[in-house]
């Protein structure tokens, strides 16, 4: 009794040596193909079969070749809209935004510095959730952030100020802890200047 | 110290303490140095959990796991230094030229790759997430310790509990150089990203090398070298394609999607070997050191290698000696199961270690996995599927490509001792399954998450799609170039 390994083998063999066999209908002939002979060796054969042997290997070296064209387009396609992509990210207007950007952060930075120092426990203004977010960037890496309940030394917020001393609009200032951020600012951050408008670049999330 | 010495000191670093375990782990190869830089980078965020949960801050503790992971990889480097024919050590090292050419044109590329740095882009997480993380990094136990714990600090961040790779990198370049400037963590995290691309895209080169070796005479070899080189350096520029802007802002994103892609290529598609396996464990490593979805599909990956492994392993010993009886083949292929086994076992325990301590230390919870969630089980689901689609259209030509490619050169495939293609699909559809079912599964708004996210988790399925493509093009090429009689093996013919 012959291992099912051992049956296909004999089977395939036949099919490709055998007239009978290759008489099969097309559709059975394209199944066995791919099933079990498309990327077999072929058996020298001169019969009938040589025809469909030779056929078999057009087929394969064509689909072969078109498979290679189609990735080739693909990655050549994606690697020339690479870069494309390169080139515009690098353009001068890209470089002259972002440098905007770098000066925007580095003025809040100073002038925060200026109020507070690292390791301060610091409430930021919860009440605009842009100005938090920006506050939360500014300080959070090296003052530690409370609560209200947890005993602040200073409360930070940003407010809008259109002066030399500005970021872009902004400036950051301190409050005195338990104020509610009512009444003038205890102080004013300083240092920093990057007046102007906000014209910072999009940034992808 | 400006940004660009800042950065090449750093790597420096990264590669000396990388350099031995890497080699130890993965041998020598074209792709030592990135693997080198990666296990520096792993190493950095070894030092950070120390430093969570011990004391101190991230560089002494860099220096002691360098030292300890060069002093643990010396006798294994000895051994196999020994074990090495001297007459195959004079022939490995005269045949070093086209690996060294090889290697220049993936540099080159990827400093094409590259020049978008000259723009001094901060991305949105990487100021709000991984560099705030690097900074309390920086500064220490104790406060790292209320940062990570403190729902204030935390809160806004949300992610204080993500893997700590990306933050104690760029917080060791930062305490390393004395220059604490985003910049320098924008720099970092970008060359770790081009580090898993050269390493992922060495995968492609090697398959040329071996299709190289099994032809004759020298010219086809070197043909085939060759193919595998271009289309490595295709694979380069298309993942950066994949990448878009984010592969250059400071996101984490493409580096644990390559690092996972990497982790496929290795351990999925290159021949079965000590080799393959530990620089498939150093990537995914990186992987799950860098991000949660980069933690469970490394997770998944590590499975569907050691099952591989495993099959290698058992299948020969199931079928021979012959004179045994199957009691007894059975237990001799159970007895060689178990070093994968244990592998594996450590594996999933040591990617669990990071989730398993920020439970423990009680950190700030993350908003992508706990809190109410909106919507049903049907709407979220419709919404992730409406929103991932757009982003996998690669899909559409990786799939017929492979299926084609699978009648047509499958024969090629296994007897250059290549993985079949369904393990790296079964690896791409895990990593897949995983974000997809975070969404589906997850707290919050769907949508929102979707729209703000989606286009990022989906890099590691389209990056191993590109992957899977690039290696049937080899092979495709290969066979073409190839005489028939080698591209058809003759030993089963009777």
């Amino acid at each position: 009794m012959p291992s099912s390994g051992e049956a296909l083998h004999q089977s395939s063999r036949q099919w490709t040596s055998g007239n009978q066999v290759c008489d099969r209908p097309h559709a059975d002939l394209l199944f066995r193909y791919f099933q079990a002979d498309m990327d077999q060796p072929q058996a020298p054969s001169d019969d009938g079969c040589s025809r469909v042997s030779h056929r078999r290997r057009i087929v394969r070296i064509l689909t072969t070749i078109a498979l290679a064209v189609t990735t080739l387009v693909g990655l050549t396609y994606s690697s020339i809209r690479s870069v494309q992509g390169v080139t515009s990210r690098s353009s001068s207007r890209h470089q002259v935004q972002w440098q905007q950007d770098v000066s925007y952060w580095s003025c809040l930075a100073i002038e925060a510095r200026g109020l507070v120092v690292p390791g301060e426990r610091v409430e930021i203004d919860k009440q605009g959730l842009a100005s938090k977010v920006i506050l939360e960037k500014t300080v959070g890496g090296w003052t530690r952030l409370v609560s209200s309940a947890q005993n602040p030394s200073a409360i930070l917020a940003l407010e809008n100020d259109h002066s030399e001393r500005s970021c872009l609009g902004s400036v950051v200032v301190e409050y005195p802890p338990g104020s509610r951020l009512r009444g003038p600012p205890e102080k004013i951050g300083s240092g920093g200047s990057d007046p102007g408008t906000n014209s910072l670049p999009a940034t992808p999330l | 110290m400006n940004a660009v010495e800042a950065a090449t000191l750093t790597f420096l670093a990264f590669a000396i303490a990388g350099t031995l375990p890497a080699v130890a782990i993965a041998g020598q190869s074209g792709a030592t140095p990135p693997l080198a830089i990666l296990v520096g980078a792993v190493e950095t965020a070894m030092a950070g959990v120390c430093a969570l949960v011990i004391a101190s801050t991230i560089l002494p503790w860099f220096l002691l796991i360098s030292v300890l992971g060069a002093l643990l990889s010396l006798p294994s480097l000895i051994r196999r230094h020994r074990r090495q024919p001297v007459a195959e050590r004079s022939a490995h090292r005269s045949s070093q030229i086209p690996s060294i050419a090889t290697m220049t044109a993936l540099v080159l590329t990827l400093a094409v790759c590259l020049v978008p740095l000259r723009v001094p882009s901060v991305g949105w997480d990487a100021r709000a997430i991984w560099l705030l993380r690097s900074s309390w990094f920086l500064q220490g136990h104790e406060y790292l310790l209320f940062a990570m714990r403190d729902a204030t600090q935390s809160g806004l961040i949300a992610h204080a509990s993500y893997p700590p790779l990306v933050s104690t990198a760029a917080a060791l370049s930062w305490q390393l150089t004395g220059n604490h400037s985003d910049r320098l963590g924008v720099v970092v995290v970008t060359l770790l990203n081009a580090s898993a691309t050269l390493a992922t895209a060495w995968v492609i080169v090697e398959i040329g090398r071996i299709a190289g070796r099994k032809q004759e005479p020298q010219r086809r070899a070197r043909f085939a070298e060759l193919i595998g080189a271009v289309c490595a350096v295709l694979f380069v520029l298309v993942a950066f394609d994949v990448f878009g802007p984010f592969a250059t802002n400071g996101y984490a994103d493409p580096l644990w999607s390559m690092a996972a892609a990497g982790a496929i290529g290795y351990g999925l598609i290159l021949p079965c070997s000590r080799r393959n396996v530990g620089a498939a464990a150093i990537l995914l490593a990186v992987s799950g050191l860098t991000k949660t979805e980069g933690t469970a599909t490394a997770i998944i990956l590590v499975i569907l290698i050691s099952t591989r492994y495993a099959l290698d392993v058992v299948w020969p010993r199931l079928h021979e000696p012959p004179d045994l009886v199957p009691r007894h083949r059975l237990m001799v292929a159970g007895r060689a199961l178990w070093p994968v086994t244990a592998c594996c076992t450590a594996a999933i325990v040591c990617l669990s270690l990071w989730p398993a301590l920020v439970k423990v230390l009680h950190t700030a919870r993350d908003v992508n996995t706990s809190g109410s969630r909106q919507g049903t089980w049907g709407s979220r689901w419709h919404e992730t599927v409406t929103a991932i689609a757009p982003y996998l259209h690669l899909l559409l030509l990786a799939v017929p490509v492979a299926v084609v490619s699978g009648l047509v050169l499958s024969r090629l495939r296994s007897d250059l001792g290549l993985g079949n293609d369904l393990w790296a699909w079964l690896g791409l559809l895990g990593g897949m399954v995983v974000v997809a079912a975070a969404y589906v599964s997850g707290p919050g708004n769907t949508a929102f998450w979707l729209l703000t996210s989606v286009h990022r988790t989906t890099m590691f399925p389209v990056t191993a799609a590109w992957l899977i493509i690039a290696v049937w093009t080899v092979l495709a090429l290969v066979s073409l170039g190839a005489p028939k009689a080698q591209v058809s093996a003759p030993e089963e013919v009777s």
